[in-house]
């Protein structure tokens, strides 16, 4: 995305037209960062390249320790073998990880909330801006945020790739999961501006997983072995922080994504869930962040994950880990008893893959093949309700669980660098689709959509507004991101006024509010007087959405306590569009 | 039923090459604010002229010259080019001359009988696609931004019944309201038999029933359209949209209740 501002190194290199051939190869990168590991990939001029750690590591863990004056991330792990980090000085409170829950998120948000079981500290006030997180350094805990956490993996992260190639990384295209609010998405670039990458695109974890299917499919038909006609793939990605589900239409290297629908469920509230199951009162025994209770919920942490990874494959599970202070787990686990436990999270699955194909108007019958991709890929409770739901019987076998997204992510990094392969295995292209509505607050408090869910992009929609009150003259256009009826239901992206609208009587003035996604997927919106015309309306107003910065969670009420309905708009009888 | 819009989505009738009709009284006060597709279109002539200052697709409606959509390459001076030019692979400025079945090589008409519109559809993407031409000038990633929204919307339009009927009421000058309320006492009483069958019915296989009776009604529907349309009596033609949207508004509720 053109957030060219924020790069410091880069300026009159991208602006000038001829410019543009660099004097080293200088291909996009392609990073996934996970919940719980991240990983970085390369086109290498031949191939896609994933980069190892000094530990031999292409899933690199997502976190960084405060240590002293020092900071490291996952990615070098603590650096040399005998200072390398384990999972409990992980867990110790010194190292924050989860950023990807965390970033851009209030501290009203149940996903923080349920962060506050983690060993660093999550702080929250419950008034809707961002919440306090801070890392224990020497007995003290030193305040942070995600994105500053973000910001120091991001940078190992290019440190890493740098020394590999021997030549600067700017360009980059990440992956997101794809119920990351728009201003959630503003936050990883700002996160990317700190450690100087410059995001050429924010790419939903399917739709990456897409790009890397059509490759392949592309190859098939290259070696004989492809029918060439179009292909209907379901792909099911959920790690440990999200669950994301896309249903794309691959033919000729171009993949169509027809719907996307994603949820925030993962591997973490089910290792949350099986913790509560294992010790009753979980929540409160760690609610107060001392010394021995941090280290006595990392032991139960690492035991629970333990539990979870062997329970894949073994149909049950013996734990025993003593927490200390005389509090011990003595617990056989069965996979029923898991499945039971984590019910809720399954059924949200279902919901969130029915809604997906109901959005992309097929039925189980039209799908091609079922991709399953992410860590939680590998609970066989997961597999079977994909599977079930897409009736299939198995999945497709020629992607990589763990490897897949950030392939993809390195694919696009090279087509969107302008590389070209004389074998054509970059002669790709997805075309993306919105995850989700895009709208204003309208008729009271209603979200009237102006571009649904699963457009196409880019995309350019309008729709009409009228005013609500004899001779109002001025009108609030609140933005919204989101799934709910209702606007407080969504997400508030900004806001503005247009004024000077001439005096008429209520329902008598046009306005029309278009909203315009370019192909760096940048939303601005335009609003203006179209009905009465002339000299006496207002200039058109544009904005660049989101507007907001921290603090949103109460500017929705702050905005109603101020002006209650006077600046209110109705949605205008809707002409039939074509 | 319907009304004839006003002088501007006249004047888009005329930019697409069609015969210009006189503009029609408008029956009532409220009238004045409802013809209101053409606000949208003259909208984006504000946007237009607006975006110039941001230096971003400001050719989309603004440039109404040259009626065929063949220009000359503003790169290599290619002649012929449509599009994209098939010499240099630059791709062109947006020409609102161009209609939707010509992006498709098809002739204007409800009746398609091409049954390949999503590829012709990727083929054009992947010509105009902005990602693809990430490493070109900026005037160019404008380009394909507009030319690739452009070729989304043809897709839309065309690839079904209802939108693609629309349009060519739209491209003759016509437009539809579709909040309207009904008269017609017949139709108003199935609407409801149609919505209470809907809601009493639990079983996936009496909803599947109703399903395709209103699928089947689609077509007939649909049929009836074709053939007002072909003999140009487009007040039996807008009426036949209007009822295809109401039986799938009731498919709709019966796919959600499935």
């Amino acid at each position: 995305m053109a957030e060219q501002f924020y790069t410091v190194a880069s300026d009159s290199e991208t602006t000038g037209e001829e410019k543009a051939q660099q004097t080293f190869p200088d291909v996009a990168i392609g990073i996934d960062i996970g919940t719980s590991k991240c990983s970085v990939a390369v086109w290498n001029g031949h191939q896609v390249e994933l980069l190892k750690n000094t530990r031999s590591q292409k899933g690199m863990r997502s976190y960084v320790m405060f240590k002293d004056d020092t900071l490291s991330a996952g990615v070098t792990g603590g650096a040399t073998k005998e200072h390398a980090h384990e999972e409990r000085d992980v867990l110790s409170g010194s190292a924050i990880f989860n950023m990807k829950r965390l970033i851009g998120r209030m501290d009203t948000d149940e996903v923080v909330q349920a962060s506050k079981t983690l060993p660093f500290l999550v702080q929250t006030l419950g008034i809707g801006v961002r919440p306090f997180i801070a890392a224990l350094v020497n007995n003290m805990w030193r305040s942070t945020t995600p994105e500053e956490v973000l910001a120091i993996f991001l940078l190992e992260l290019k440190a890493l790739v740098e020394m590999h190639y021997k030549h600067p990384v700017r360009n980059t295209i990440l992956t997101i999961p794809v119920a990351f609010s728009r201003f959630q998405q503003t936050r990883i670039e700002r996160a990317c501006a700190m450690a100087g990458l410059h995001v050429l695109r924010l790419m939903p974890e399917p739709t990456a997983v897409a790009l890397l299917y059509a490759q392949q499919q592309q190859q098939l038909l290259h070696d004989n072995m492809g029918s060439g006609i179009e292909k209907i793939a379901l792909i099911f990605n959920m790690g440990a922080g999200y669950c994301d589900v896309a249903v794309s239409a691959t033919a000729g290297g171009v993949s169509q994504i027809r719907a996307l629908s994603g949820c925030t469920v993962g591997g973490e509230d089910i290792l949350q869930n099986v913790m509560r199951h294992l010790h009753p009162n979980f929540d409160s025994l760690f609610a107060g962040h001392t010394m021995d209770r941090i280290k006595s919920m990392g032991l139960l942490r690492i035991a629970t994950q333990d539990a979870v990874h062997k329970l894949t494959t073994q149909e049950s599970i013996e734990i025993n880990v003593d927490l200390g202070g005389g509090q011990k787990v003595s617990k056989v686990l069965g996979r029923a008893e898991f499945e039971q436990v984590n019910k809720m999270i399954f059924e949200e699955c279902e919901r969130v893959i029915k809604q997906c194909l109901h959005d992309a108007k097929l039925a189980p019958e039209d799908i091609n093949d079922v991709i399953l991709v992410g860590g939680c890929s590998r609970i066989p409770k997961i597999r079977s309700l994909v599977l079930g739901l897409c009736k299939k019987a198995d999945s497709y076998a020629s992607i990589d669980v763990l490897e897949a997204a950030v392939s993809g992510a390195a694919l696009e990094g090279a087509i969107a660098s302008g590389v070209t392969d004389p074998s054509g295995s970059l002669d790709l292209l997805t075309i993306q689709a919105t995850p989700m509505n895009l709208g204003i607050r309208a008729d009271g408090d209603t979200f009237a959509a102006i571009i649904p869910r699963n457009t196409a992009v880019p995309a350019r929609r309008d729709m009409l507004f009228t005013t609500t009150h004899d001779n109002q003259t001025e009108a609030l256009v609140a933005v919204y991101e989101g799934e709910g009826k209702q606007a407080e239901e969504n997400h508030l992206l900004g806001y503005f006024k247009i004024t000077g609208i001439p005096a008429a009587p209520k329902g008598a003035v046009e306005i029309n509010v278009c909203m315009d996604i370019d192909a760096a997927n940048v939303l601005r919106v335009f609003a203006g007087v179209v009905k009465p015309q002339g000299p006496a309306t207002p200039p058109f107003i544009e904005v660049r959405m989101p507007t907001l910065d921290d603090g949103h969670g109460w500017c929705g009420q702050a905005l109603a306590k101020m002006y209650g309905g006077n600046l209110d708009l109705a949605v205008l009888p809707k002409k039939l569009q074509p | 039923m319907w009304r004839r819009a006003g002088p501007i989505r006249l004047h888009l009738a005329a930019i697409a090459g069609r015969r210009i009709r006189p503009p029609p009284q408008p029956p009532t006060p409220q009238a004045t604010f409802s013809s209101s597709a053409s606000s949208s279109s003259s909208f984006h002539h504000n946007l237009g002229a607006f975006r110039d200052s941001i230096g971003a697709r400001s050719r989309s409606l603004s440039n109404q010259t040259g009626g065929s959509g063949d220009g000359e390459c503003w790169s290599c001076g290619a002649k012929g080019v449509f599009l994209s030019c098939g010499s240099c692979r630059s791709v062109q400025p947006v020409d609102p001359a161009v209609d939707y079945f010509r992006i498709f090589g098809l002739d204007r008409g409800y009746n398609i009988k091409d049954n390949n519109l999503e590829g012709k559809y990727k083929d054009w993407q992947k010509k105009l696609h902005p990602d693809l031409v990430h490493s070109k000038s900026e005037k160019e990633r404008a380009f394909a931004a507009e030319q690739s929204a452009l070729v989304i919307d043809a897709y839309r339009t065309l690839s079904k019944p209802l939108p693609r009927a629309l349009y060519l009421l739209q491209l003759e000058g016509i437009h539809v309201d579709e909040e309207k309320t009904i008269n017609d006492q017949e139709l108003l009483m199935e609407m409801m038999e149609i919505r209470e069958s809907v809601s009493d019915s639990s079983d996936s296989q009496t909803l599947e029933k109703i399903q395709s009776q209103m699928k089947r009604k689609v077509e007939t529907w649909s049929n009836s359209f074709q053939e007002a349309f072909d003999k140009g009596d487009f007040d039996r033609a807008v009426e036949a949209t209007q009822r295809m949207r109401y039986y799938e508004r009731a498919m709709e509720e019966t796919v959600k209740k499935l």
